[in-house]
């Protein structure tokens, strides 16, 4: 009991945070009458955040759909028949056997180019003109076809997003060229893997002191590194022997056809004899000529040696000669010189100082071009600052319509996306549902208003011609009764000679002007009593009447009062929650008693 | 049908006439415990001590009432069967009935026992299975193919294999309709004629 | 559905009228289509007459990418009024503006990419109705291409009584032997998959499998 209450109320406190006026409190909850439930839900649903409501309306449409879809296809597949996997058709097939035994194979396609384009070099381009076989030619079948073909694809859009991707973040920074970037960044990459290579190598070296196998191992490079060295040298000698071996090929088929002669029957054994002999005479003969080249062919190049090393030593002696012949001039010059020595020194100091006036004279001149250029230097260092923060800014610039461009595509392909959809969720509305009919309808409600409030207008009048009926009845009355008292007035006036001074006090009337005289004589007196006690009983009738309506009035107000009273069944409520209280009571004190006998 | 003891094992069993009736219940419990965990000379040894008897003899008695269990659970022989058997070896009426009772309480655990020695091919032991819809693949981005993914464990020799397999839906209700019409194959005549017929 | 450049300059080759007159375009198209087909055997000769006063590589560059294109389509499930805009205007998507955008700023040498190169009426057409042709098939080819677990096409079963065994007389029990048939490339090699089980167990097997179709066809009244 004590936690639907509690429950109740915090229910109700929730709902006055939220700003319900209304009366809420845990009764509303636990014995709720259907008026108070309705606000109080019509408020709670006002309340509700609309705006995620939709969005959460959005992917449920679509996983929806995805839903529906699957449970058609295997509605359709659970239909169709079982076959034994020899007897298929196609679409069984497809259903029933998944034969997805092809992986996705990817192999390297040769695809032509823009031949168009001039960059291309002539090679490439008869390449393709004659010998590149057609795509469909260069895989063994279909599968790896359509997989390489849409990987290349995906791999050449890829490669121009990451490029672009690149680009646009650090490419523009650097304000380079795309070739000029490209080109950089190879370097800087080659550079690094150098210095990591060689960061590597030198750990190596520290850490471990080369172990038997490292040792071999770099001993073994070191003997390749040497056979690198050698290789010209010893190349031209393999090649010589490669050519010897082919040189004796011959030979050597010669020996076997020989043999292969031997062993045929020998159907003319004196033909064969003269064949055998010329046959040898002649072999010998080659060889002997055979060795004769050979012989020949090691002194040409042992001439050939021997040229060259003449041909060096003409170029040693030569150099020495000139250097010889230098020298002697140098001495020549000395000796010309020398007989007058004195004169000859003077005018070498002469020339030396000369020489070191010209020198002085040029420092001077080095000076000014100096200054000058040390000052072109730093104009052109500003210009270029200036045009460096200019650039920057139009590189700024530039991002920033990029940035826009993108965005500009986004959304329009975001509102593209979004036509679409709200197309097709326009086709799919069912188009037969006509306006006319709602309109109609609205259009009854409508007049229907109209009609109830011409009623409303008409009693409305009728209840001011009423009014103005009783106030004109009223005045009526009224002014009759000022006739009449008039005129009883005057009646009485007549008899002023009889009438005692003394019946004055006897009547007061508020709506009678002070007539002291008036009240003379018997009968007229007595009218006059008569009138006023008429007048007087009319007036309270005309309350009691009023009084009646008033009466009237309140008491249906009552009776409405009390129906709703009785509909929120407040008596039957509170019985409930007085029982709830005893309720409450009886478990507090089961738990109070329960807590003290623990 | 009756079990034809040989001699050497009558011998081995002649032990047991020399002892008390509770030590013949001791001895079957530990032939059984024989079958259940392979032999265990501390235990023979412990009893020649008590006994003040050879543990060879122990064994031998043990052995030889472990084979006549397993022989006679083997055939599944009657209990009068057993009795006339037993009756061969001479024993006194009272451990005749404990031989019995040993039997009879321990037949269906010593035949489980055997059972496993039988040739053990691929066996069926759990079936595990999902519900899949490939939506998608790097080839083809649209598609809808539902199929039931399986992981079947099978047991072979008390390892346990597992193979992933999958099917299409009118696969499965076809190998469904396949595998109870096996099961209802029992239920017809002629396998209850065979069953029948074979006892 | 995106192109690469290359690919877009081919489509854009073949678009041209003054190149390629719709009998030659329909040509490539066919060849296209047919080196597609599982049946390799056929290949219609590209080396047709028809073909004679183009250059070779032209047509090459064309094929492929005609090819390209089709499984493109087919891989993104494109619609026809996709295909056809792709194929009328065959200018780059949002994101190719932007790259071009770029590399026409960098180096200008793009810039043309961005002129339409326009399929005409009647060729956008003809692609479609071929396209459409060969559809089934080509999703079918596709379709197949991944991997997956091995696949259950047919089951056989054996029931035997077993009697005795060397070690256990009268067992008399049922004994079921199932098989699964899978589903191989070559037939040769039938890796079937057989085990033995009791009767429990085959109720067993049967009631997860019809678990399995009951959520089947729970799925399937969504």
């Amino acid at each position: 009991m004590s936690a639907r209450f509690r429950i109740g109320t915090s229910l109700a406190q929730a709902c006055q945070d939220l700003g319900y006026t209304g009366e809420v409190g845990y009764q509303t909850f636990l014995y709720s009458s259907e008026p108070d439930i309705r606000a109080l839900l019509i408020f709670l649903a006002e309340k509700l955040p609309r705006h995620s409501h939709e969005d959460a309306h959005q992917p449920a449409g679509k996983s929806a759909v995805l839903q529906r879809e699957i449970a058609t296809k295997i509605k359709q597949q659970l239909a169709l028949p079982w076959l034994p996997p020899s007897c298929r058709t196609a679409a069984a097939k497809r259903s029933q056997s998944l034969c997805r035994l092809h992986r996705f194979h990817v192999q390297p396609l040769s695809l032509a180019g823009d031949s168009s384009s001039k960059s291309i070099s002539p090679e490439r381009k008869e390449y393709w003109e004659k010998y590149l076989p057609f795509v469909s030619m260069q895989l063994p079948h279909a599968y790896s076809l359509a997989a390489s073909l849409l990987e290349r694809n995906t791999s050449d859009l890829s490669a121009v997003q990451e490029w672009e991707a690149e680009w646009k973040s650090q490419g523009l920074a650097s304000r380079l060229s795309p070739e000029e970037y490209r080109s950089r960044k190879r370097q800087r990459l080659q550079k690094r893997i150098q210095d990591q290579l060689r960061q590597c190598r030198q750990h190596h070296a520290e850490n471990h002191l080369p172990g038997p196998s490292t040792q071999d191992l770099v001993d073994m490079l070191k003997t390749f590194t040497v056979e690198e060295g050698t290789d010209n040298n010893k190349g031209s000698r393999f090649t010589h022997a490669q050519k010897f071996t082919h040189r004796q090929d011959p030979q050597v088929l010669t020996e076997q056809m020989q043999r292969v002669a031997e062993n045929l029957p020998k159907k003319d054994t004196q033909d064969a004899q003269a064949e055998q002999e010329e046959l040898s005479s002649l072999q010998q003969q080659i060889e002997h000529i055979e060795q004769d080249i050979q012989a020949l062919a090691e002194s040409t190049k042992l001439l050939h040696l021997t040229i060259n090393k003449v041909e060096e030593e003409a170029d040693k002696l030569q150099k020495q000669c000139d250097e010889k012949a230098n020298a002697v001039k140098v001495k020549k010059r000395a000796v010309e010189l020398l007989p007058d020595a004195e004169n000859n020194l003077a005018k070498l100091q002469v020339m030396v100082d000369g020489s070191k006036q010209r020198m002085a004279s040029l420092v001077g001149q080095w000076e000014t071009h100096r200054v000058r250029l040390a000052d072109e230097y730093s104009e052109m260092k500003r210009l270029q600052q200036e045009k460096e923060v200019e650039s920057s800014r139009w590189m700024k610039d530039v991002r920033d319509l990029y940035d826009k461009i993108r965005a500009a595509a986004d959304e329009a392909k975001r509102k593209e996306d979004l036509y679409k959809q709200l197309v097709s969720e326009y086709e799919s509305l069912p188009k037969d549902v006509s306006r006319a009919a709602y309109t109609q309808r609205i259009l009854e409600i409508v007049s229907n208003i109209k009609k109830q409030k011409e009623d409303i207008t008409k009693i409305l009048s009728d209840t001011k011609d009423l009014q103005k009926e009783i106030n004109n009845l009223t005045g009526k009355v009224d002014r009759t009764f000022v006739v009449t008292d008039e005129l009883v007035f005057k009646v009485g006036s007549t008899f002023i000679s009889f009438s005692g001074y003394w019946f004055v006090c006897t009547l007061t009337c508020s709506v009678l002007s002070p007539a002291k005289d008036a009240k003379k004589d018997e009968p007229v007196r007595k009218v006059y009593k008569y009138l006023a006690a008429l007048h007087e009983n009319c007036s309270q009738l005309i309350q009691t009447i009023e009084d009646t309506g008033t009466i009237l009035r309140e008491i249906r107000d009552l009776e409405e009062q009390i129906e709703t009273e009785a509909a929120k069944k407040t008596v039957s409520n509170l019985q409930k929650i007085l029982e709830d209280y005893k309720a409450i009571k009886q478990e507090n004190a089961l738990l109070l008693s329960r807590m003290r006998d623990t | 049908m009756l079990l034809v003891l040989s001699d050497e094992h009558r011998a081995h069993l002649q032990i047991l006439t020399q002892v008390e009736s509770a030590v013949v219940g001791e001895f079957g419990r530990i032939a059984v415990e024989f079958l259940r965990k392979g032999s265990n000379p501390k235990v023979y040894e412990g009893a020649a001590r008590k006994l003040e008897v050879s543990s060879t003899t122990i064994q031998q008695a043990v052995e030889g009432l472990t084979y006549l269990l397993t022989e006679s659970s083997k055939l599944l022989i009657s209990e009068i069967d057993f009795q006339d058997s037993v009756l061969v070896l001479g024993f006194p009426e009272d451990l005749n009935k404990v031989l019995l009772q040993l039997y009879l309480d321990n037949r269906k655990e010593i035949r489980r026992i055997l059972s496993e020695l039988e040739p053990n091919p691929p066996h069926y032991h759990n079936l595990e299975w999902r519900l899949d819809v490939q939506l998608a693949s790097r080839s083809l981005r649209h598609q809808i193919k539902p199929t039931i993914t399986m992981k079947l464990h099978l047991k072979e020799d008390n390892e346990l294999k597992t193979s992933i397999l999958q099917t299409d839906p009118a696969t499965l209700v076809h190998i469904i309709q396949e595998l109870e019409q096996a099961l209802a194959e029992m239920k017809t005549n002629h396998c209850r004629r065979i069953v029948r017929n074979i006892k | 559905m995106e192109l690469s450049e290359d690919l877009l300059r081919g489509l854009q080759r073949l678009a041209d009228p003054a190149q390629f007159n719709l009998k030659v375009f329909s040509a490539v198209l066919r060849a296209a289509l047919h080196s597609l087909s599982p049946e390799q055997a056929a290949h219609p000769a590209l080396d047709d007459t028809v073909f004679q006063h183009i250059p070779p590589c032209h047509i090459k560059e064309c094929q492929a990418a005609a090819t390209t294109c089709i499984l493109e389509a087919v891989r993104n499930n494109v619609d026809r009024a996709a295909l056809r805009y792709l194929l009328l205007h065959n200018k780059y998507g949002g994101k190719r503006v932007t790259s071009s955008f770029v590399s026409s700023y960098c180096s200008c040498s793009h810039s043309t990419f961005l002129e339409d190169c326009k399929f005409d009426k009647e060729r956008t057409e003809h692609f479609w109705t071929e396209y459409q042709k060969h559809r089934e098939s080509l999703e079918i080819l596709l379709e197949n291409i991944g991997r997956g677990p091995q696949h259950v096409s047919d089951v056989s079963w054996r029931l035997a009584y077993e009697i005795k065994t060397n070690q256990l007389y009268k067992t008399y029990r049922p004994s079921y032997l199932v098989k699964f048939n899978l589903e191989s490339a070559d037939t040769s090699k039938a890796p079937d998959l057989s085990f033995n089980c009791s009767m429990e167990q085959l109720q067993d097997l049967v009631g997860k499998l019809k678990d399995a179709a009951k959520s089947l066809e729970r799925t399937s009244q969504l």
